[in-house]
């Protein structure tokens, strides 16, 4: 469950321009040294391609022999890709994505076209932080918390179920104290009345 | 009228039958009329009973469905499935379940009220009827339970041999497995439920096995259809939730009454034990004052014994 590069591109959605990428981050530590460079020029070259590929406002998802590459094309002129294991989960992969690009407009939004450098640390951040979905995902949170309360509550109606049964238990020797009480009493009324002699 | 004349002056057969029929109406209108003032007694009884009657038909033909449900999901062919057929039967059986349940209560309601106007036995009888209704509707949703169980446990080799014939593109599954798994697990969990607690345990048994469904057919799902998905389980785990609340509330309330049994009987042992403890004090007061008419008494019975002996 991991993200191998995230890149964020601008690209006016005709095919004249080649889309510009903006900030990329990688996440290679899984690959040997040597072979670091060609898989990062790989996620570029599969990144580039797919920000041609989408249309505006569309989000998309391809396999790609073991890796999903999503991949969302903004309105704004913005576009994002990540290139993630088989395993990720696209709406997290896709929640990612839009973080990426509402931060970077929040950083430079009307500036787009007008400078040369746009530097963008929270990328790499963005990239570690995402690397466990299960964390990051609130919906699934969520869902967990949800169910280890009902974990929790199941467990609490056998115990209460199991009370009753005490209860039960209680509510019969109770009886059964007050019954030999009540003997108790009597035999000694008993002997106050009658028995003087002996 | 026209009609008589032209066409067979003395043929009246079909006013007769008319007016025959209109007088049976107004015959059987009136005997109903006395019968409802006799049998008012007896249908409260005989409603009960027709009632308990139909659900223990229902019960069992419920239980024919589960039976041929067992028999689906037992099925382990690879690439026959009878998935489509399961989830109608499975639907059916739930839908079932759950209405004979409010049908139980509903008698059991009907039975509380008709406890004032009955005599000890009838009422034992009618609780023991709906005991015994209890007791087999819920071995019918226990049954029903394993079924789905060995169902999901089913989809999951079937899932495991596909995975070794064919390439999976497989994070649906191990995305799903997790939730699938959890799932599974509290089921298992359940030890002691009646009938009603069941209800839950169903749905969720149903949602892994709709997962695994889902993911057998190895769509896509777009982006914001996952959301909604995830959403509506959120929804639907926070109403079960809520369900469970109002159920361990019933059952507090419920014992509230057997507490207040138990402080009573508590209560009324310790008066009696404070009497009885008086009167063991009395009586040792009167013990020892008596000595001297003991040994009076004695003094007496020694001369009485004399006198016999003498007398002897």
């Amino acid at each position: 469950m991991k993200i191998l590069s995230l890149c964020l591109y601008q690209w006016r959605g005709n095919n004249i321009t080649e889309p510009k990428l903006l900030a990329s981050a990688y996440e290679l530590s899984s690959f040997g040294f040597f072979k670091r460079k060609t898989v990062q020029e790989w996620c570029v070259f599969i990144s580039d391609t797919l920000v041609k590929r989408t249309n505006e406002s569309q989000r998309q998802s391809v396999k790609e022999n073991d890796y999903l590459c999503h991949v969302h094309n903004r309105f704004d002129n913005l576009a994002c890709v990540a290139v993630c294991d088989s395993e990720y989960t696209p709406r997290v992969a896709f929640a990612l994505l839009n973080k990426v690009m509402d931060d970077f407009s929040e950083l430079y939004g009307n500036k787009l076209g007008k400078l040369e450098e746009y530097p963008f640390e929270q990328i790499g951040q963005l990239l570690t932080k995402f690397q466990d979905p299960n964390q990051v995902d609130k919906l699934s949170k969520i869902q967990r918390t949800l169910d280890e309360t009902t974990i929790v509550l199941q467990d609490t109606i056998e115990k209460v179920l199991e009370r009753g049964e005490k209860l039960e238990n209680l509510v019969d020797r109770s009886e059964v104290l007050s019954m030999q009480s009540k003997q108790f009493y009597k035999t000694a009324k008993k002997h106050n009345s009658c028995c003087i002699i002996c | 009228m026209n009609r008589m004349y032209t066409d067979d002056p003395k043929n009246r057969t079909e006013e007769f039958f008319s007016i025959a029929s209109s007088m049976k109406q107004n015959y059987s209108t009136n005997k109903t009329k006395n019968d409802n003032t006799i049998k008012n007694s007896k249908t409260k009884k005989n409603e009960f009973f027709q009632i308990t009657s139909q659900i223990g038909k229902q019960i069992h033909l419920t239980c024919l469905k589960l039976s041929d449900l067992s028999k689906l999901a037992k099925s382990t062919s690879l690439y026959n499935d009878p998935t489509h057929q399961i989830q109608i039967l499975t639907h059916e059986i739930k839908e079932e379940i759950q209405t004979l349940n409010r049908q139980l209560e509903s008698v059991e309601i009907l039975a509380s009220h008709n406890t004032g106007k009955q005599n000890r036995q009838t009422t034992q009888h009618t609780n023991q009827i709906v005991g015994s209704l209890k007791g087999q509707l819920a071995n019918t949703t226990q049954s029903f339970q394993g079924v789905l169980r060995e169902r999901t446990e089913n989809l999951k080799k079937q899932q495991e041999r596909r995975s070794k014939f064919m390439d999976n593109s497989s994070f649906f599954f191990s995305a799903n497995n997790n939730t699938s798994s959890r799932k599974i697990s509290y089921a298992m969990d359940e030890s002691k439920t009646n009938s009603t607690n069941l209800g839950f345990d169903i749905d969720i048994i149903e949602n892994t096995n709709n997962n695994f469904n889902s993911q057998n057919s190895l769509q896509t799902v777009s982006y914001r259809e996952s959301r909604v998905n995830v959403v509506e389980d959120i929804e639907k785990t926070i109403h079960e939730i809520g369900t469970i609340f109002s159920r361990l509330a019933n059952l507090i309330q419920n014992q509230d009454t057997q507490i207040e049994w138990i402080d009573q009987n508590v209560d009324e042992t310790l008066e009696n034990i404070e009497q009885g403890e008086r009167e063991l004090r009395k009586y040792s007061e009167s013990i020892g004052s008596n000595r001297w008419l003991i040994f009076k008494i004695f003094a007496i019975l020694i001369v009485f014994i004399l006198i016999f002996v003498l007398i002897m």
